[in-house]
């Protein structure tokens, strides 16, 4: 079982940032200190009711026992965003994980380039600010539909001493791909590239990066293609053991199997690895995996029970 | 991934445990035909914590028996190979190819031979191996590979062994996403003809896509490289210790097979062969790459090196990924450095898919087999037909449909 260090922390204020983007700024509960972060850092949010999910630190890591996260509601939201922004209001309270750094940024590099597309902004605002106070060189590039819908604006016109922003509106994909290669072009042997964006954009970046060393270029998938689902608020039938199994809201349900003495081989816990796969007799997973192909999802025989949920009320597992 | 309970199901093949009791239902390869001279000195070969002792008569039947003589212990190794029989040299009490005992000079009433009946083991030759069946009751169908089929000069087998439980040698066989990196010597050359591995290069990440199948499984995995075709391997994974490894058209191919010896020692067998020329003339370049000229213990001079002789200074020049000549090694030195892998305590990824799956069909099969079910499933398997593939397909094939013309292929060209 995996014991996640939580804090708590209350909303001290609600912006909105632009169109269907809101940030958030979270201070200590009582009694509660935040742990230091370092750009380029997230963390999970534990609000009951709503889906865990990770958001990027946008503030300056300067800054102790303060946390800002930006959220854009997302048209396709699978409840996360679009709860946030329904629901969440200057003082209540939650829990936030640790912060966790997938992402960091070289300290040491001459210049680094930080190309940001809608939301992935945010990791990349964290990092800008950071460099700034080490008076290291940076660009800031943004890739926005339109002014209107390009978050953290107001905070970036500044005249900065070791940087500046581009800022770049209602660019096409072949314009984009086409900007992002000129950065390239300019490559000089101790320039990093961080990059953080929808999909589509990191597929370019990645595809425009092919001839520099993979340690300088660096980049976050910000839209996990497969979130694990905690929801839960569903059971699960256990078919050969002859029990029920409730599985709670930010559990899995290879978690909820575990608290009640039921193991289930497993490893990766991220739907890669495979080791937690449990045949489905009755009842519609919800497959969050990178395992399956999607006739193997569509039929439902199997699913992984580290990361993925549940469509119905009940699934009935053979175990 | 796996409880200490389960890790110990697959691992321990000490005499009464699942796992032994499961090997003892397939065909096991013991030695080389080559390594038994009609008359000539029997030889020992220990198999899942037993010992035995291989003889070929004058009439070139081989028999295979327990190596203790049921008198009173000594090893028939050191026994009288004549008249189609192993006599033990203790008391003279002989024994035919099947095991019976036909003399015993020590009693003077011969029908107490009777009573000592079949210490012997069903065995059958093909591909210039010897097989043999420990188990009791009849044997499955004979594992009748492509190369049991060929003449002996269309087949080299080749033994050797490691000092690795026998799990994690079969697993490095399943872990398609090592070959770049482990075998990054081999990879990344270039000049080196072994133009399957070389597609690997620069590509870490397969895909994974695995069936199963009556005899185990098959693993696809598939690598792409940015242009219109991507690049497919596919493993025939025959249960427990058998896998056929990918290669092209052009190369020979071939077979690897990993037998228990004991819990943290394994027979490993190369089984190489081309049907369209002698083999001799067309074996990997990997296949002789720092081993013995022995076909026995291709090993031999190397066991006993610390890590098998890692040249650090050449590593350090950036002159070598691993620092040990060719991928047998490469593959040895990572098997033995655990001597058995602890399954409790593993992160597994993306990479490891081929392995998971294997560990879960294992458990599966041996469930079956100490539930009193059909664990080798013989009948429904077609042994002969089975080859492996290292291919370019264009993107977007269907990697089955691929897979099953191209086998056909294989066979009616190469039969």
């Amino acid at each position: 079982m995996n014991s996640v260090s939580k804090h708590s922390v209350y909303v001290k204020s609600v912006r909105h940032e632009a169109e269907s983007i809101l940030s958030f700024e979270l201070l200590p509960g009582p009694g509660a200190a935040l742990p230091a972060f370092t750009a380029g850092s997230h963390i999970d949010l534990f609000i009951p009711g709503v889906p865990t999910r990770s958001y990027s630190l946008l503030n300056d890591q300067s800054e102790s026992n303060r946390y800002e996260v930006a959220v854009a509601k997302d048209s396709k939201s699978r409840g996360g965003s679009k709860l946030l922004h329904e629901r969440l209001r200057a003082g209540d309270r939650f829990e936030v994980s640790d912060p966790k750094n997938l992402f960091p940024l070289n300290e040491a590099s001459e210049l680094s380039v930080l190309i940001a597309g809608g939301i992935g902004i945010t990791p990349l605002w964290s990092m800008a600010q950071r460099l700034e106070s080490l008076q290291a060189n940076w660009k800031l590039v943004y890739f926005a539909r339109s002014r209107e819908s390009a978050a953290l604006l107001d905070r970036m016109d500044k005249a900065f001493r070791y940087g500046h922003v581009e800022l770049h509106l209602g660019y096409g994909a072949a314009e984009t791909a086409a900007s992002i290669a000129e950065l390239f072009s300019q490559d000089a042997a101790a320039t990093h590239y961080y990059c953080c964006g929808p999909s589509g954009m990191l597929e370019t970046y990645k595809n425009a990066a092919v001839s520099i060393p993979n340690d300088r270029v660096h980049y976050e998938s910000f839209v996990p293609l497969h979130d694990a689902s905690t929801e839960g608020g569903f059971e699960v039938v256990l078919a050969k053991a002859g029990t029920v199994v409730k599985v709670q809201s930010g559990q899995s349900v290879l978690d909820a199997l575990a608290e009640v003495g039921i193991e289930v081989m497993n490893s990766c816990r991220e739907g890669i690895c495979g080791a937690c796969e449990v045949v489905v007799l009755d009842g519609t997973p919800d497959h969050r995996d990178s395992i399956l192909s999607e006739s193997e999802k569509a039929s439902n025989k199997s699913m992984f029970v580290c990361c993925s949920g549940s469509k119905t009320p009940r699934l009935v597992l053979d175990l | 991934m796996l409880t200490a309970e389960q890790n110990r199901i697959l691992t321990d093949v000490s005499p009464g445990t699942p796992l032994h009791n499961y090997w003892k239902k397939h065909w096991i390869p013991a030695l080389r035909s080559e390594a038994l001279r009609a008359g000539g000195a029997p030889q020992k070969v220990e198999l899942l914590c037993e010992k035995y002792v291989a003889f070929r008569g004058h009439d070139g039947s081989v028999g295979f028996l327990l190596e203790a003589c049921p008198h009173r212990g000594v090893s028939l190794a050191l026994g009288r190979n004549e008249n189609n029989r192993l006599t033990c040299i203790f008391h003279g009490w002989s024994f035919d190819a099947q095991g019976n005992c036909t003399r015993m000079p020590t009693e003077k009433d011969q029908s107490f031979c009777q009573k000592v009946k079949g210490q012997g083991f069903k065995v059958r030759e093909g591909g210039g191996v010897v097989w043999v069946f420990l188990g009791d009751g009849e044997p499955p169908k004979f594992t009748d590979f492509a190369f049991t089929h060929f003449s002996r000069d269309h087949t080299r087998p080749r033994a050797s062994y490691n000092e690795a439980n026998w799990l994690q040698n079969v697993e490095t066989l399943m872990d398609s996403a090592h070959i770049g990196l482990l075998h990054h010597d081999t990879t990344a050359d270039a000049n080196a003809p072994q133009a399957g591995l070389q597609l690997v290069t620069g590509n870490d990440t397969p895909k994974y896509t695995l069936e199963q199948r009556p005899y185990g499984l098959r693993s696809y995995s598939l690598r792409t490289t940015g242009g219109d075709k991507d690049y497919l391997r596919v493993t025939e994974y025959v249960a427990p210790g058998t896998a056929f490894i990918g290669t092209t058209d052009a190369e020979a191919a071939f077979v690897i097979i990993v037998v228990p010896v004991n819990n943290t020692r394994s027979l490993q067998w190369y089984i190489y062969w081309d049907s369209r020329q002698l083999i001799d003339n067309n074996l990997p370049d990997f296949a002789l790459m720092g081993t013995d000229e022995s076909d026995d213990n291709f090993a031999a001079s190397r066991q006993g090196t610390p890590n098998y002789g890692q040249d650090r200074e050449a590593m350090e020049a950036g002159k070598t990924w691993s620092g040990v000549p060719g991928v047998i090694f490469e593959d040895y030195l990572v098997a033995e450095s655990i001597p058995i892998v602890d399954r409790t305590r593993e992160f597994l990824g993306s990479g490891d898919l081929a392995i998971v799956r294997m560990r879960r069909e294992l458990l599966e099969r041996i469930r079956q087999s100490e539930a009193g079910e059909d664990c080798v499933k013989s009948l429904e398997s077609n042994y002969r037909a089975l080859r492996a593939l290292a291919e370019m397909v264009p993107v977007g094939t269907s990697i089955q449909e691929f897979t099953e013309s191209k086998q056909q292929e294989r066979i009616s060209q190469f039969e």
